[in-house]
């Protein structure tokens, strides 16, 4: 009959179409092997500059030139969360304004990847006495308006900062006051003898703004992009939000010219269409590089380069709910931290080696609490915790597999006989509820050391009162080590305090100490002299093509 | 005639109400047959593709994924016992006063449902979750709040109807009161429509609980919740679409079939319908 | 008459309007966290910065007033500014929805068309397997998750075949999954209610009337039957205009379209940034209501019966 037939081929069209979909569905991504090898994909120690190296004996190569870039594109994981520096806190909108503003000091790094702080919008300074530094401007530095920069900028900037935004609060907290001594001259005086200034003046949170911008808007954030005027290398063009960011070279730039004419950031929340841009040819660099596509992306020619960043990756524990160490101490070895870095992060990590990372002043390696579930059980028993429940909460999409972290930490502590309940919240529900809430037990954070000095690292999260000390944690000795390596200026001294202070914590542990994120991007072949900082901040100002004579 | 009999005689209705079956059936015999636990997390073994161990797999953290399906069919059976309850009994409440006793109320509540259902219904129903803290049962209830306004509007175009008829009239000549009218004699007589809106938002309900789940505000782990996994999964997406593709089709093949079942019921509850089967 | 129907419908518009604002802001109220708390990630906010933002915000002032101020500000044209971004937030709406718009239009023209078609094709010869199937297939449609399918749409078409871009906007290739997936969603419902209105009408008189004239079984269908059954469809589309616009905020979410979805989910209540989530809420409302309002008149003047008030 007519019927059936027709019945009977549609229902074999449908069935052969599912058959296929379901076949090209559930086909892993296929990685055709490279066809010609590439730049060699770099695994480089903190801070360096992903440049190609010619391996040693290679047969001539045909000359290798490097030209300038007229726009490049860079994909990051979340767009501009405010258009004042002054208020943004977070990494990808600094990155932005990095290049956009300038500090009065740079941070530079070496080879071993420690960071050190010349002098930047600032020619020359030196320390008058203990509390007053005396600072000398850079002559014929221009803003983006042609206006000159002069010390009442400084000024000015210095002191609406505090007003507007947190970390300026926090980083320009020991200024007590600016002095202006004339055009490119002024003081610092401080509140206390302040160790860690310079460390906090490279930081963009106090980049320099014009001081007609800081009078327009003296206590709330810029409402119009027309205002974001910097000395930076970039102009601040468009801002489309949710689309695109676009900066362009400034001509009067002071400094070296720029090789990237034009720089357009696009923001991509997923990690998956992200890595699309990058191998459709949308973007030129993505960051935040999810470590499981790391080897499909570098099998296709593309460059990969990850290194350890400033963030530690913590469970901070609520010290007044548990009060006895050896519990606190028991949920370090029941966790097998290896195995969270080498498995839930694919290695796009490393075991913490004390509460701040290495490329951190005043970092001072200790020794991870081993794996060790035997013991933890013991200690569990001995402090008479069997069977209690702890309440662990998490934010989820905001660190790298946090939520996974945390899956997997339950794990652990339910195998050395206790219970623990899990709650994932939104992060901005999750970071209300840490701040102004103690009713848990366990919490999933992140902490990244930006000014790269431990001050910043240490002293925020474990002096007793400080202001991100969630866990509540008070020791006294710890205290005094903060409290005096803040003052004194002898590096050395302040090395030393650090490190019995972070002993100290290491014992006491009031953190279920984690691990440090790397950070991953990827970029183009032939892209070179991208800077890659551990902050978290990526540098586009000198990229260069490279191009085969 | 039966209505199962009737039910039975379409394969593909049989097909549809052999898996809502087995979802009861399922759900209270896991723990005999799944292969494994839906917790037993092993990190080294996972994001593995089928294999003959692991007929489905594993996830991100090394837990059997046919297990987990196996397991998930009871958060599935809770989401979708508490939203449509709390649609049905919300709704329907609401539905019925404000049609029975029509005038000013009615005005009012026609408005409110109105509005309400001209909006997205998942912003409701995001913000409430969002307030009120993620859970499955939180999310079931907020589907059911979500869906009520459709049992709502359903229920007062039935009784609108139902309070012409003649029986309703005697009932009120005798001196019955309203609740005993409208609980005693409507409600049976609307049951019928009611329950076939209810396969429709038991459907709705699970895809509701996957999308909420993907914006991250469903069940908590390690609830085996299908939209939980297929949130859990989508990150490896490229390198291990086993782990998303097998929970989406249990969601799938899941609300088809009370897709399938409601349509059924609906056709068997259709007078025309019936005298064309005998 | 009809002018009184529009003058009722009309004066209902606000008296709704009102009602979804004061719904929405409860809610959002409820919500944990804030805007300022938000941007500053975990770093607490100075409380003197916060207080100085919340008075700019008028956070600080009771319940009701703020209520009051937003209606207010938003009847008289000032939709105020995102938090974070200070960009005005009626033209960022307007340039989202604009987006959404796009793909709203798209996936409903692809689904009609393939819906339509399969309504014909079940319509001519009803009840048989052929029949059967298209509505299999056309439950098929609505029973599976949104964004799984969109997924699964991108992994076929995107990462394996590398055909179509998996998100983002930028020219017609990147509308082609996102509207696709919205699509596969609604062709199912417009495909029955098609063949449904196709099969009624294809029983009235003037059918008949045709069909005693001679003309062709195809030819009755494609003239009466389809000029029909269009109106219904339209008006089905008018209503199901705001579960249209719910779906696509998870598609939005999955290809990352800058649409207004997104935008209210994403950047209004993740972000807590309020002014762009009372914005967003209200354009999305007043665009829908005013649909079905239009929707309502048309039918109202194609067909008197409906031109009553109801009750």
């Amino acid at each position: 009959m007519a019927v059936r037939r027709e019945f009977i081929a549609a229902a074999a069209i449908i069935l052969v179409i599912i058959l296929v979909a379901a076949y090209l569905a559930t086909r892993p991504e296929e990685v055709a092997p490279a066809a010609t090898p590439t730049t060699p994909a770099q695994t480089t120690p903190t801070g360096a500059t992903a440049t190609p190296t010619t391996p040693v004996g290679t047969p001539t190569t045909p000359a290798v030139k490097h030209v300038e870039i007229d726009t490049l594109r860079i994909s990051q994981r979340a767009d501009l969360s405010s258009i004042d520096v002054q208020v943004a806190t977070d990494a990808p909108t600094l990155s932005v304004f990095s290049h956009v503003y300038e500090t009065l000091f740079k941070i530079e790094f070496d080879e071993q990847g420690r960071a050190s702080f010349k002098p930047w919008l600032v020619e020359s300074y030196k320390q008058v006495n203990e509390t007053v530094w005396e600072f000398k401007l850079r002559a014929g530095v221009k803003f983006h308006d042609g206006s000159p920069l002069t010390a009442r900028d400084v000024k000015a900037s210095f002191e609406r900062g505090p007003k507007v935004g947190g970390l300026p609060r926090i980083l320009l907290g020991p200024v007590k006051e600016v002095q202006v001594v004339d055009d490119l001259t002024f003081r610092l005086i401080l509140k206390y003898p302040f160790a860690p200034l310079i460390a906090h003046l490279s930081h963009p949170s106090t980049a320099i703004i014009p001081a007609k911008v800081a009078e327009l808007f003296p206590d709330k954030p810029i409402d119009d992009i027309k205002y974001i005027i910097g000395t930076g290398p970039y102009r601040f063009v468009e801002f489309v939000k949710g689309e695109r960011t676009v900066l362009e070279a400034f001509e009067g730039y002071w400094g070296p010219k720029p090789t990237v004419k034009r720089i357009i950031w696009y923001p991509v929340p997923d990690d998956s269409t992200r890595v699309s841009y990058l191998e459709a040819g949308r973007a030129d660099v993505i960051t935040h590089v999810p470590p499981h596509l790391v080897k499909s992306l570098k099998d296709k020619g593309f460059q990969i380069v990850q290194i350890p960043s400033t963030r530690v990756i913590y469970i901070g524990i609520n010290v007044e709910r548990i009060p006895d160490a050896r519990v606190r101490q028991a949920l370090n070895y029941a966790v097998d931290k290896n195995a969270i870095v080498q498995v839930v992060l694919e290695g796009a990590g490393s075991v913490a080696t004390a509460p701040i990372s290495p490329a951190v002043f005043g970092y001072t390696k200790l020794d991870p609490y081993p794996y060790d579930p035997e013991r933890a059980r013991r200690l569990i028993r001995e402090a008479g915790w069997e069977g209690k429940e702890l309440v662990f909460i998490t934010p989820q999409g905001r660190y790298l597999r946090d939520r996974e972290i945390a899956d997997a930490i339950k794990n652990y502590l339910e195998a050395i006989g206790l219970k623990v309940r899990i709650e994932v919240m939104e992060w901005a529900a999750y970071i209300n509820r840490v701040t102004t809430q103690k009713d848990f037990d366990l919490f999933l954070l992140g902490w990244s050391t930006v000014t790269l000095d431990a001050d910043y690292g240490l002293y925020s999260l474990f002096r007793t009162g400080a202001p991100f000390n969630r866990m509540l944690y008070s020791n006294k000795e710890v205290d005094a080590y903060l409290d005096m390596a803040r003052e004194t200026a002898n590096p050395a001294l302040r090395q030393q305090y650090y490190a019995l202070a972070q002993q100290l914590i290491w014992k006491d542990a009031p953190w279920i100490f984690l691990h440090y994120e790397d950070i991953i991007v990827a970029m183009k072949p032939g892209l070179v002299k991208v800077e890659i900082q551990p902050i978290e901040r990526w540098i586009l100002t000198y990229a260069m093509l490279e191009v085969r004579g | 005639m039966s209505t199962v009999s009737l039910l039975v005689r379409d394969p593909i209705t049989a097909f549809a109400l052999v898996v809502v079956l087995s979802l009861f059936f399922f759900a209270a015999t896991a723990d005999w047959v799944a292969p494994y636990s839906y917790r037993d997390a092993d990190l080294w073994r996972r994001l593995q593709p089928p294999s003959r161990e692991h007929p489905l797999g594993t996830d991100h953290l090394g837990r059997d994924i046919l297990s987990r399906i196996i397991y998930g069919t009871r958060p599935t059976l809770l989401v979708i016992a508490i939203a449509v309850v709390v649609a049905i009994v919300t709704g329907t409440l609401i539905g019925l006063f404000s049609g029975y006793f029509g005038g000013k109320v009615d005005l009012v509540v026609s408005r409110v449902i109105d509005a309400l259902m001209s909006f997205p219904a998942i912003l409701i129903a995001l913000a409430i979750v969002a307030v009120w803290g993620s859970g499955l049962e939180k999310v079931a209830i907020a589907i059911g709040i979500a869906e009520s306004s459709v049992f709502a509007r359903l229920a007062r175009g039935l009784v609108l109807v139902e309070k012409e008829q003649l029986y309703v009239l005697a009932s009120r000549a005798l001196g019955a009161s309203s609740s005993r009218i409208i609980f005693r004699h409507i409600l049976p007589n609307i049951a019928g429509p009611l329950i076939v809106q209810a396969t429709f938002t038991a459907a709705a309900a699970i895809l509701w609980e996957a999308a909420l789940s993907f914006l991250g505000l469903g069940a908590q782990p390690p609830t085996p919740s299908w939209g939980l996994m297929l949130y859990e999964a989508k990150d490896y997406m490229r390198t291990a679409p086993h782990a998303i593709v097998f929970p989406g089709l249990a969601i799938f093949i899941t609300v088809l079939s009370f897709n399938i079942l409601g349509d059924a019921l609906r056709d068997l509850l259709d007078p025309r319908f019936r005298r064309l089967m005998r | 008459m009809l002018l009184n129907y529009i003058a009722y419908r009309l004066t209902l518009y606000i008296p709704t309007l009102f009602i979804i604002l004061f719904v929405v802001f409860t809610l959002v109220k409820l919500l944990p966290g804030d805007p300022i708390r938000v941007m500053y990630g975990e770093i607490n906010p100075p409380p003197e910065v916060e207080a100085a933002l919340r008075e700019k915000l008028g956070l600080d002032k009771p319940l009701i007033v703020q209520f009051l101020l937003y209606v207010y500000r938003i009847f008289t044209g000032d939709w105020g500014k995102s938090i974070a971004t200070g960009e005005p937030v009626l033209e960022l709406a307007v340039r989202r929805f604009t987006a959404t718009l796009e793909l709203t239009v798209a996936s409903l023209a692809i689904a009609t068309v393939v819906g339509i078609t399969l309504a014909y094709i079940a319509a001519m010869k009803p009840n048989s397997a052929i029949d059967r199937l298209i509505g299999i297939v056309s439950m098929a449609g609505y029973s599976m998750p949104v964004f799984w399918w969109g997924l699964i749409l991108i992994l076929i078409f995107s990462v394996n075949l590398k055909l179509f871009p998996p998100g983002g906007r930028e020219g017609l290739e990147s509308l082609v999954l996102p509207a696709l997936t919205l699509a596969t969603v609604n062709f199912g419902i417009i495909a029955r209610v098609s063949r449904a209105a196709m099969l009624e009408v294809s029983t009235q008189d003037f059918v008949a009337a045709a069909r005693a004239r001679g003309f062709s079984e195809r030819r009755v269908m494609l003239a009466y039957v389809m000029r029909n059954a269009v109106i219904t469809i339209v008006t089905l589309v008018g209503l199901r205009f705001g579960i249209l616009m719910g779906g696509a905020v998870i598609t939005e979410t999955v290809f990352a379209y800058p649409g207004i979805g997104r935008m209210i989910v994403e950047t209004g209540i993740f972000a807590r940034d309020y002014p762009v989530l009372f914005g967003g809420v209200v354009f999305v409302a007043l665009v829908v209501m005013t649909v079905n309002l239009v929707v309502d008149i048309l039918y109202a003047i194609v067909d008197p019966r409906a031109r009553v008030a109801r009750g």
